[in-house]
């Protein structure tokens, strides 16, 4: 078996045991990084067909998702035939397959997103209809070291894009020419970038770029980047001045902070930990500090969605985001009992 | 063109659309979550892609009868008339109070606990699915929004044939992604949409065993084969452009020199959408359409469209849209499917044999007041 199928064989083990942890006898997902995390399957939705409609079934104890696809041949080679079926158009056939996967489970009914029919499934039953975040998010570590590795390839192979795409920042240039240098430059994507790259001038504040601004002679960019490779993302992120000055001064402030975070990031501490420690070594609140990385951005999200008290589990993978005079950038390293493993260099 | 906002037109009309559609549909305000909804509703630009960057970067809409509001999205993409609000700490309570008295919301792609929460802080809330309003909406677009789709399908079929010639014997399908990519990066599109597709069709049925029951045989993801001389490589691709999704497909033999099968099975397709074509004006239905294609890909053929997938499916900001024609909605449902004037469709038959293989290519349209205007080029 590939790496990758192996990967999402050992997700899927984890999703089934935070399912009977929890005591949720069927998972209905229909956020499309969400679908793929529980079930493998490496696309389940025609683009933005989805909406409030599951195209994922995960009923606990079975052997494999029942995975609602107009693309078959994304099913990993362990999935039985019979977990893969036709996507249907119609939202009432679509509901009535549900209700039938779901109706011999027992215990709560667990989903993404707020689905009136699904609401309605989980009353006529008697069944509770909880929220699947927290169960994902449990379901996110401990990562394999297969998981990992292909992390690692999936970072890796955005970092080259990312050098591509800083070596070409110069006044003049486009910020569609910057994504170009990444895209060109980037080892074969295998599945589809995680965004369309965001490039920022750094200033008093941030300002996202759009694709035909040009860098001015001034400018300090930062910028991030995605990809994916063997259905695993990599995410990273630096900044630079179109002078082509590497921001030493930043960068060393930039990295102080980094270390300081990276410290906490261990087993049992918590994402208002790893922001006091930013915060201690002079990082601002810009986005997320930290997430998770997998099959896409995944949980845990450290700043400020009200994630504060939730520890860290050992086998997190973390991308490490903080911000310290105006200057962003990335690395991402491995969650354990004591010291993180840094999983690539920091730039 | 910058990208900043939606210029000033664009947005009343699509605004005023929705205005009317929520009256119809019964919604007193929509909650919209999903970047694509938040763009037509305000004109604001959430940054695009993939869902899982929307955890991190979290946007919203709420549309009243009186007025819109945004949280989520920085200044710079947000029209100077829609009310602006950083993403709130407690977004429930923060919806709640610009719902004000709203009691019937639409929303789009809720998390659930948002929902749960948002209940509780509005007794009395009645929650439904925002497509009541969004889809009638969007089902007839407006001359500005049909002049994007045709510049985007005229970008994204240019940086196609960027890549065309890079379509060689020993080339690894997912090679030809980051050519694409870089190519549309320099047509000024950066927005990937879909995962573009570069594979090598099934010549045989006995090479797509996952294809299901009742389906011609097909590939719908890139892989990391090498591609060989005669391999026909079925291309499909979608990016955003201003928000609104080009999709451009076409079949391209490897190597560049065609033969005898893949004229036969491209002249096929050819006649399909001709006779597709000649029954797209306002007042058909898409009924028509389905019987027309299957005619004119002859007896005994199972559909010329893959199964799950259609014959033709409607297209606009954010992606796919409705209507879709040839799926297992079924006949019945097409007769209702009415073809209005601002439509947008984009035909997608697929013409496969058992050893011939298969040719597959896609045809943007927009229905005119007495026809149809073509918004993408013959296929390459």
């Amino acid at each position: 078996m590939d790496p990758a199928s192996a990967a999402a064989g050992e997700r899927y083990r984890r999703v089934q045991a935070a399912m009977a942890r929890r005591d949720v006898g069927a998972l209905l997902l229909a956020t499309p990084h969400l679908a793929t995390f529980a079930s493998g399957a490496r696309r389940v939705q025609v683009a933005g067909s989805g909406a409030a409609v599951p195209w994922v079934v995960v009923v606990r104890d079975a052997a494999a998702a029942t995975v609602f696809t107009p693309d078959p041949d994304g099913a990993p080679p362990w999935m039985p035939r019979s977990a893969v079926e036709r996507l249907r158009w119609s939202r009432d056939r679509q509901l009535e397959r549900i209700a039938e996967l779901v109706a011999p489970t027992r215990g709560a009914l667990a989903c993404d997103v707020f689905s009136p029919a699904v609401q309605r499934l989980a009353d006529a039953s008697g069944r509770p209809l909880v929220d699947a975040a927290p169960l994902l998010a449990e379901a996110a570590a401990p990562r394999s070291e297969g998981e990992v590795a292909l992390i690692v390839d999936a970072l890796a192979a955005a970092r080259a894009g990312l050098r591509a795409a800083v070596a070409a920042v110069a006044p003049g240039a486009r910020v569609a020419t910057l994504v170009s240098h990444f895209a060109r430059a980037a080892p074969p994507v295998f599945g589809f970038p995680l965004s369309e790259g965001l490039v920022w001038r750094a200033g008093a504040s941030f300002t996202r770029l759009d694709p035909t601004t040009v860098v001015e002679a001034d400018d300090v960019i930062a910028l991030e980047f995605g990809l994916y490779t063997n259905g695993h993302a990599g995410v990273v992120g630096d900044t630079v001045a179109a002078t082509g000055d590497r921001c030493v001064a930043g960068r060393r402030a930039w990295s102080e902070a980094l270390c300081a975070v990276a410290k906490c990031c261990r087993r049992g501490a918590t994402a208002a930990d790893l922001m006091v420690a930013a915060a201690a070594a002079g990082a601002s609140c810009e986005g997320p500090l930290a997430h998770g990385l997998g099959v896409g951005i995944e949980p845990p999200l450290v700043g400020g969605r009200g994630e504060e008290g939730v520890p860290l589990a050992a086998g997190t993978v973390l991308v490490l985001a903080p911000v310290v005079e105006r200057f962003p950038a990335t690395p991402a390293l491995f969650v354990t009992d004591g010291s993180p493993r840094w999983l690539e260099a920091a730039p | 063109m910058s990208t900043s906002t939606d210029p000033a037109p664009l947005r009343a009309a699509r605004l005023a659309r929705l205005r009317a559609a929520m009256a119809a549909a019964g919604h007193e305000a929509l909650l919209l979550t999903a970047a694509g909804g938040v763009r037509y509703a305000t004109g604001a630009v959430a940054v695009h892609g993939d869902a899982s960057l929307e955890s991190v970067w979290p946007a919203a809409a709420v549309v009243t009868a009186r007025k819109t509001y945004v949280f989520g999205i920085d200044a710079e993409h947000v029209p100077g008339d829609v009310e602006m609000h950083p993403w709130p700490a407690a977004p429930a309570s923060a919806f709640a109070d610009v719902l004000a008295g709203a009691r019937r919301v639409g929303v789009d792609r809720l998390p659930l606990a948002l929902a749960a929460a948002l209940v509780r802080a509005l007794p009395g809330l009645d929650l439904s699915g925002a497509e009541t309003s969004t889809l009638p909406a969007r089902r007839r677009k407006t001359a500005e929004e049909i002049a994007i789709l045709r510049e985007a399908q005229r970008m994204n079929e240019a940086a196609v044939a960027q890549v065309l010639p890079a379509i060689v014997p020993g080339r690894r399908e997912i090679e030809l992604t980051g050519h694409f990519l870089a190519a549309m990066a320099e047509q000024g599109v950066t927005a990937c949409h879909v995962e573009p597709i570069w594979c090598a069709i099934p010549r045989r049925a006995a090479d797509a065993p996952w294809t299901f029951a009742g389906g011609v045989a097909y590939r719908e993801l890139t892989g990391d084969r090498g591609l060989a001389r005669g391999d026909q490589v079925m291309i499909d691709t979608g990016m955003l452009h201003r928000g609104y999704m080009s999709d451009v497909g076409c079949t391209w033999t490897c190597g560049g020199e065609t033969t005898t099968a893949d004229r036969t099975l491209r002249a096929r397709w050819q006649v399909i959408v001709d006779a597709v074509l000649a029954r797209c004006r306002p007042g058909a239905t898409a009924a028509e359409l389905h019987r027309a294609a299957l005619m004119a890909n002859g007896p005994d053929r199972p559909p010329p469209w893959p199964v799950p997938l259609y014959l033709a499916h409607g297209i606009g900001l954010g992606g796919v849209e409705p209507p879709f024609i040839g799926t297992d909605l079924g006949l019945e449902a097409e007769e209702q499917m009415v073809l209005e004037p601002g439509m947008v469709l984009l035909l997608e038959p697929y013409a496969w044999e058992e050893g011939l293989g298969g040719y597959r290519a896609e045809h943007m349209i927009a229905i005119t007041d007495d026809g149809f205007e073509s918004l993408s080029g013959p296929p390459p």
